[in-house]
């Protein structure tokens, strides 16, 4: 049985990668999104299924190859635990060094890093999560909201024209008729279930 | 290992694992099957009953509806009483009558006719469109 992952499973795997490129010589750098990146970096989201990263070098190296598939066989996990499937869904606007923070660097002791991982900024992950809106599926549907309400917590957004708003810098065309997302968006507000005091990203390793 | 199969996926639930996991595994394997017959195959066996009606019944609905926009055969089992819901289920967190018209209107065939009303593309998954280019590609 895949098993879902936890934060402290998921830093382990990470300090494993990145002692394994300070082995072979390399420094990478990837960006972990969606229920991920909130699992390691919010304090509302606890589990995730999988990891989606982008800006890996395409092939893998060898050595990344033989560490990802030790660490999925190790632990139960999926084959493909770390994939860059997300990559299809991301803006072609936002930047690495503007719409992204670092989050840490591993592995996480005094050897020097192989891996240097970021996090989506609140703004950016809250747009992909409107542009996708699942706030209805019958599976992730409760999830899915209940993100939404924290990051436009998180980001000050007041309403649902706040939220367009911030989608529409990284999804212009998505939000030039935003017609749909405004009516879910005031369903899912009009709806409980934000924690208290939402924080994103942070990062305490 | 996810699960192969929507049945493997309904044994696991029963076993305990959280339902939005166990699909989205299986959604994930289905998305990356690189033709029909491997994806007839994912849907084939019935799945056991888990004794949540509205889940019993989403099992079919998601059966039905996966075989025809991927297409895959429609496996029997899905037609069967226990893959329909006698009760209406809106899937939102808190239903009202503008939602629900929403969710009414929106619902494909395959859900709606089991009385689930939900969007017009359930069951998405992040990584859909990049696994189905890259099983499109791999023929």
């Amino acid at each position: 049985m895949a098993k879902e992952f936890d934060r402290a499973e998921l830093l382990a795997a990470f300090d494993e990668i990145g002692e394994a490129a300070h082995r072979n010589g390399a420094l990478i750098h990837f960006a972990v999104y969606g229920g991920s990146a909130l699992m390691l970096a919010s304090n509302f989201r606890f589990g995730s299924e999988d990891v989606d990263i982008a800006e890996l070098p395409m092939p893998w190296p060898q050595w990344l190859a033989e560490v990802v598939a030790m660490i999925a066989a190790r632990h139960g996990w999926s084959k493909d635990w770390l994939n860059d499937a997300v990559s299809f869904h991301l803006s072609r606007i936002a930047t690495m060094e503007g719409d992204h923070v670092e989050f840490g660097t591993f592995p996480r002791s005094d050897v020097e890093p192989g891996l240097v991982v970021y996090v989506p900024t609140a703004e950016y992950l809250l747009a992909l999560k409107v542009k996708a809106i699942r706030v209805l599926d019958p599976l992730q549907g409760a999830k899915e909201a209940e993100d939404i309400r924290n990051l436009m917590k998180i980001v000050g957004a007041e309403g649902p024209d706040a939220a367009i708003g911030i989608m529409s810098r990284y999804f212009p065309r998505s939000a030039a008729d935003p017609e749909k997302r405004l009516f879910l968006l005031r369903h899912v507000l009009d709806t409980f279930g934000a924690a208290d005091a939402p924080r994103y990203p942070v990062s305490n390793l | 290992m996810r699960p192969a199969t929507l049945s493997q996926t309904c044994e696991r639930i029963i076993a305990g694992e959280p339902r939005e996991k166990a699909f989205a595994e299986f959604l994930d394997t289905f998305y990356g099957l690189a033709d029909a017959d491997a994806r007839s195959a994912a849907l084939a066996p019935e799945p056991p009953l888990t004794g949540d009606e509205r889940l019993d019944a989403l099992a079919g609905a998601a059966a039905s509806y996966l075989a025809k926009k991927y297409r895959a055969r429609v496996p029997a089992w899905v037609a069967a009483p226990s893959r329909y819901l006698k009760e209406p289920w809106f899937t939102t967190e808190k239903p009202g009558l503008g939602i629900n018209e929403f969710l009414w209107h929106s619902s494909p065939a395959e859900f709606r006719s089991r009385n689930i009303f939900t969007e017009a593309r359930p069951l998405r998954r992040a990584s859909q469109a990049l696994l189905q280019r890259r099983a499109d590609g791999a023929k």
